[in-house]
């Protein structure tokens, strides 16, 4: 049950790959920036209040149809290295790396001194 | 940025930035075009002032403790043409006809100019903002804070003040030129003794003393 919430929760999500990100938020600062600055220069010209409303509008429906998950954004699915499971348990219970770095304290310390 | 509500709340706010900057910039567009538009030049014709001024002695009139109270109405003609305080972001305009006088206040003894308004209307689109009126009945009975207002010899000038309210952006107040200046002096009206006589007596009626 639990694999399948998230099996649905992961179809539902919307999720790109990074490249798409990027582009996401290129494409709807663009579409805003430009959107709210047309809609004013169309009301002001028609001198029409409602036209700038309902162009704003507009934007905001904008904004929900490229937050979809939409093809362009899946083009360059990310490579992943294959997953090697690790097996030696020397290398998961590792506390060298510690002991290491205390020393080379000491010795710093030692040489200050 | 991964989901599809991270990535439109992101937008929405880069909509909400974006509506600040605009309603700021379209609020001091319509201030401007308004100055440029030459707003305070809209000129207001008055003919006919005639005031009518009657004493009450009920609260509702101004009327407190027993101190009558001189009112003022008006009829008057009128015609103005305020059109071009109408773009595309006024919502309506408020119109509203008023007399002004030098009046003394009681407690500091300075002259001050006061502003009473007897008329006024919301006009909701251009084609309703030709006001043209004739033998027109001021809506509001006024009175000063003095007891008498017309039995003072008082000078009043009537004028014709806009306020417009727009639909995104800062409210814009003014006043018509007047085409002719009008200044109407009240008529003396003695208070009459018929009625709460008891209380007259105790005043001094300053039409008696002036006169």
């Amino acid at each position: 049950m639990d694999e399948l919430s998230d099996l649905v929760q992961r179809y539902t999500a919307g999720l790109i790959d990074f490249r798409g990100q990027e582009l996401s938020e290129k494409i709807i600062s663009k579409i805003v920036y430009s959107g709210v600055g047309l809609a004013c220069v169309v009301g002001y010209v028609t001198q029409d209040f409602m036209i700038m409303v309902y162009g704003l509008g507009v934007v905001a429906v904008l904004i929900l149809i490229f937050s979809l998950p939409l093809p362009i954004y899946k083009k360059n699915p990310p490579t992943w290295l294959e997953y090697t499971p690790i097996t030696s348990s020397k290398v998961i219970i590792d506390h060298g790396d510690k002991k290491t770095t205390s020393a080379s304290a000491k010795k710093t310390a030692t040489k200050t001194d | 940025m991964d989901t599809f509500i991270r990535r439109s709340q992101a937008g929405f706010g880069k909509l909400t930035t974006a509506l600040t900057f605009l309603s700021v910039f379209v609020g001091l567009l319509t201030i401007l075009e308004l100055k440029l538009g030459g707003v305070s030049y809209i000129g207001a014709a008055f003919d006919n002032v005639e005031p009518t001024m009657r004493w009450f002695d009920t609260r509702m009139f101004g009327a407190i403790d027993g101190n009558r109270k001189e009112n003022a109405r008006f009829a008057f003609d009128m015609d103005v043409d305020l059109t071009g305080l109408f773009n595309w972001n006024t919502k309506q305009v408020y119109a509203y006809v008023t007399i002004d006088y030098d009046t003394m206040s009681t407690s500091s003894g300075l002259i001050n100019q006061n502003s009473l308004v007897i008329w006024d209307t919301i006009i909701e689109s251009p084609d309703r903002a030709n006001l043209t009126m004739k033998n027109a009945r001021s809506k509001y009975s006024v009175y000063d804070i003095q007891s008498a207002f017309g039995s003072l010899n008082r000078e009043v000038s009537i004028s014709l003040r806009w306020n417009i309210q727009p639909r995104l952006g800062f409210l814009s107040y003014g006043v018509t030129r007047s085409k002719n200046q009008m200044k109407v002096v009240l008529p003396r009206k003695p208070r009459s003794k018929t009625r709460s006589a008891k209380r007259v007596v105790s005043q001094t009626p300053p039409v008696e003393t002036s006169s």
